[in-house]
C-alpha cells in the first residue's frame, strides 16, 4: 500500500511529466546541446531524467519539431538541438493553451484554497 | 574511461543499428560533461566508485536504450482493461469445458474420484496456453490496428444487464426458511411424504450415519449465515467470512461424502436404476464441490475487494 509521500510523489511526477515538453520546447528558441538543455533546465527549476530528455528530443525532431546539427564545441563533437518552423508554430499553440489551462485552473484553486 | 566504454556498449547493443552511433555518440558526450562538471566541483579526478555510482543513477543500460525503442509496451493503457476482461472470460470459459470433458470421460469410465487425471493435458496447461494466446491477440490490437476499432465499435444497448444486486429482504428470508427446513428434515423433525412411483422408495445409505453429526452442526452454522444476513445486511465483510467458512465446509463435507459413491438405497426398482442415481449423485455432489470452492473464492474476492476500497477510502465499512 502506497504512503502519502509515495502518492504526492507519483501524482507530482504526472502532474510535472506533461509540462516537460513544454518547457523543453521553450528553452530551445535557442540553440542547446543535450547537457546544457538539461542544465538550463534545473536551474529554471524542471528537473528531467537524461534517460527521458534524449529520447524525447529524437521524438520532437522527428515530428518535425527541432532540428539538430552535430558541431564540434570544448574540443567534443556535441549534438546541436533547436527548434524549427514548425517547432516554433506549435509552441505558440501550446503556450495559449497552457496559459488557458492555467487561468482556468487558478480560477478553480483560488476559490478553494 | 573503461567503465564508461562498457556502458556505453552496453546500451549501444540493444539499440537498432540505423540509430546506435548517433545515439551512443550523444551519450557520451553528456556522460563526459557530466564528469567534467562534478569534477570541477570536487576540484579533483573522479575515482572509479564515484564513476560507478554515477552510472547507476544514469540507469541501466537496458532501460536507457529501451527509452529510445518505438514499441514501449506490450499492451497499453487502452487496449489493457480488454485483455483483462478478454483473459477473465476466456480463463471460465476453458476451465468449465475442461471440468465437463474431464466429467464425461469419468462418467462413461465410472470412476470419479480422479476424474481431471482423465484428460491427456492438465488443466493448468491449457489455462496457460489460454493466457498466452490472450496475451498474444491483445498485443497484436495493440501493434497492428483493430485499436479504433475496439475503443469505438460498442453500442450501450448491447452492455449487460445489471447484475450483482444485493439479494432483496424477501430473498434472505427464503434462504433462511430453506436452511430451516433442511436442518429440521435432517434432524428427523420435518419429514416428506414418499413421491415416488410404482412403490419405488428411497432410502438413506450408510454413509450418512457417519456424518450425522458434522452435516448437522453445518446445517445450524449454516442457519446461523442466514440469519445474519437478514438482520444485519450492512455487515458486509462479517457476512462474506461467514459464507466463505460456510461454503469451504460445505465443500469439505461434500467431497469427503462423495468418495463412498453410494448415498441412497433405491428401494423396489431394478439395479441399473440404483446405479445411475449413484453416478448422477457423483456428478452432483463433485459438481456441488466445485460450485462451494468457486462460491467460497468469489467471496474472498469480493472481501479482499472490500478491504481494499476501504483502505483508499481510509474507513472502515
Amino acid at each position: 500500500m502506497p504512503n502519502e509521500t509515495d502518492i504526492f510523489e507519483s501524482l507530482r511526477l504526472e502532474l510535472r511529466r506533461g509540462s516537460l515538453i513544454l518547457a523543453v520546447l521553450g528553452h530551445l528558441r535557442s540553440e542547446h546541446y543535450g547537457y546544457s538543455l538539461r542544465t538550463a533546465l534545473a536551474e529554471a527549476g524542471v528537473e528531467i531524467d537524461e534517460g527521458a530528455l534524449y529520447p524525447m528530443l529524437r521524438r520532437l525532431e522527428a515530428q518535425g519539431l527541432l532540428v539538430s546539427e552535430w558541431r564540434e564545441e570544448e574540443r567534443r563533437n556535441k549534438r546541436f538541438y533547436r527548434l524549427s518552423p514548425l517547432g516554433s508554430e506549435t509552441l505558440a499553440r501550446l503556450v495559449v493553451e497552457w496559459r488557458a489551462l492555467n487561468r482556468s485552473l487558478d480560477g478553480i484553486l483560488d476559490g478553494e484554497l | 574511461m573503461d567503465l564508461l566504454d562498457r556502458y556505453l556498449a552496453a546500451v549501444g547493443r540493444e539499440l537498432p543499428e540505423a540509430q546506435r552511433a548517433d545515439v551512443v555518440a550523444e551519450l557520451r558526450d553528456d556522460l563526459l560533461s557530466m564528469i567534467e562538471a562534478e569534477e570541477d566541483r570536487l576540484g579533483r579526478p573522479q575515482t572509479r566508485a564515484e564513476l560507478e555510482a554515477m552510472l547507476v543513477a544514469f540507469g541501466h543500460p537496458l532501460r536507457v536504450a529501451g527509452r529510445y525503442r518505438k514499441v514501449q509496451h506490450l499492451i497499453g493503457p487502452d487496449i489493457f482493461p480488454f485483455w483483462w476482461a478478454w483473459l477473465r472470460a476466456a480463463l471460465i470459459i476453458v476451465a468449465t469445458v475442461y471440468v465437463v470433458l474431464a466429467a464425461v470421460q469419468a462418467f462413461s469410465r465410472g470412476d470419479f474420484r480422479h476424474f481431471l487425471q482423465g484428460i491427456d493435458v492438465s488443466l493448468v496447461e491449457v489455462l496457460v496456453f489460454t493466457f498466452g494466446a490472450v496475451t498474444l491477440a491483445a498485443a497484436a490490437v495493440e501493434r497492428w490496428g483493430g485499436k479504433a476499432k475496439v475503443l469505438t465499435q460498442w453500442k450501450p444497448s448491447e452492455l449487460p444487464p445489471v447484475r450483482g444486486k444485493p439479494p432483496s429482504q424477501f430473498e434472505r428470508v427464503l434462504e433462511l426458511a430453506m436452511s430451516l427446513v433442511f436442518l429440521g428434515w435432517w434432524a428427523g423433525v420435518v419429514h416428506f411424504r414418499n413421491w415416488m412411483p410404482n412403490d419405488v422408495r428411497l432410502e438413506m445409505a450408510q454413509v450418512w450415519a457417519a456424518w450425522f453429526w458434522p452435516i448437522l452442526v453445518y446445517a445450524v452454522f449454516e442457519c446461523f449465515c442466514r440469519f445474519v444476513a437478514l438482520v444485519r445486511p450492512g455487515r458486509v465483510r462479517s457476512i462474506l467470512v461467514l459464507n466463505i467458512v460456510r461454503r469451504l465446509t460445505a465443500a469439505a463435507i461434500l467431497g469427503a461424502v462423495v468418495q463412498a459413491g453410494h448415498f441412497v438405497n433405491v428401494v423396489g426398482a431394478p439395479e441399473a436404476v440404483q446405479a445411475t442415481v449413484d453416478r448422477g449423485m457423483v456428478i452432483g455432489f463433485s459438481l456441488g464441490v466445485l460450485g462451494c470452492v468457486l462460491g467460497a473464492a468469489k467471496d474472498a474476492w469480493r472481501l479482499w475487494r472490500v478491504q481494499r476500497d476501504d483502505a483508499l477510502l481510509g474507513q472502515p465499512a
